[in-house]
């Protein structure tokens, strides 16, 4: 990380990928039992190529310096990370409920973790997760993404500082 | 409720209160593995809510996360503190927020332990054996 958010010009949210990829491995590690790697924009387009519906988590925060974190899975990943984390079989899916719960917490927990590594010092509210079903990424711009894989599967972080 | 295991160590009532229904059976199933004595266990989406169990229910130790709907976890503490009817219940702090800006607040709200979210399941066993230890 080359400049801090709170700084007075606008923090460019690609210098913050580092510091957000290691929140996201503790927190896929530690809470999900899952693997995290690094992807490129090529590798990512062919595995996102073959995904039909994702699920997108948008948790907005406050504190020393405001913005939101954007947290794209595939739906089929968000429904074995919920079949791994309650130990049921991969058969049993998880209503629309319990999946977006799953998939904003995952977010929450992410974006919270990489706050406490970015501004140790300072306090953040964070609010409770926005999370939708999309068909498609839309208007997707891989390089202002973080991409990773999970357990083999693409997943986008996005970033953006709202300015003071 | 009442009952002690062999070593004569009652076992803890806990309470815990997070928005999310996953952290909450995720931290149910973490007290599940820890081996220390656990009687029952009650869950609330937000401080509020968790003020209804604390006034109708024995509770030993509380887990509570920070940023809620309705009442946060902070106001909830504030809220116990000038209540004065649970002196002796066992605050814990979950939460993604380490900063140490919020683990000087939790000190000033008389919580036991701060713990950071994510967290191994061996954290709450550690958790949970300083509590029944101090409880």
């Amino acid at each position: 990380v080359t400049s801090s958010p709170n700084s007075r010009r606008t923090p460019d949210p690609v210098e913050h990928h580092d510091s957000v990829r290691d929140a996201l491995v503790e927190v896929a590690e530690n809470s999900f039992f899952a693997f995290a790697d690094p992807l490129d924009a090529e590798q990512f387009g062919e595995l996102a190529a073959a995904v039909p519906t994702w699920i997108c988590a948008q948790v907005s925060f406050d504190g020393a310096f405001g913005g939101s974190m954007t947290f794209t899975v595939p739906e089929q990943l968000g429904q074995e990370l919920f079949a791994s984390f309650l130990g049921e079989s991969p058969d049993e899916l998880a209503d629309d409920g319990r999946l977006f719960d799953l998939v904003g917490e995952f977010g929450n927990m992410v974006c919270g973790s990489w706050l406490t590594r970015t501004c140790q010092r300072r306090r953040f509210d964070l609010q409770h997760p926005q999370v939708d079903r999309r068909e498609g990424l839309g208007e997707f711009e891989p390089s202002a993404n973080l991409l990773v894989s999970v357990n083999g599967q693409p997943v986008a972080l996005g970033l953006a500082f709202t300015g003071r | 409720m009442g009952e002690t295991t062999p070593a004569g160590q009652r076992p803890l009532n806990i309470l815990i209160v997070d928005d999310s229904a996953m952290m909450r059976a995720m931290i149910k199933r973490d007290t599940g593995m820890c081996g220390v004595p656990i009687g029952e266990i009650y869950e609330a989406a937000d401080g509020r809510a968790a003020i209804a169990v604390l006034e109708k229910e024995r509770v030993d130790a509380l887990f509570t996360d920070i940023n809620m709907p309705v009442m946060t976890g902070t106001e909830l503490l504030r809220a116990i503190e000038r209540d004065g009817r649970w002196p002796h219940l066992l605050r814990v702090i979950i939460s993604t927020d380490g900063s140490a800006a919020r683990r000087a607040e939790a000190d000033e709200l008389h919580v036991s332990l701060y713990v950071e979210k994510p967290f191994r399941p061996e954290v709450m066993r550690d958790v949970l054996t300083e509590l029944s230890t101090n409880s």
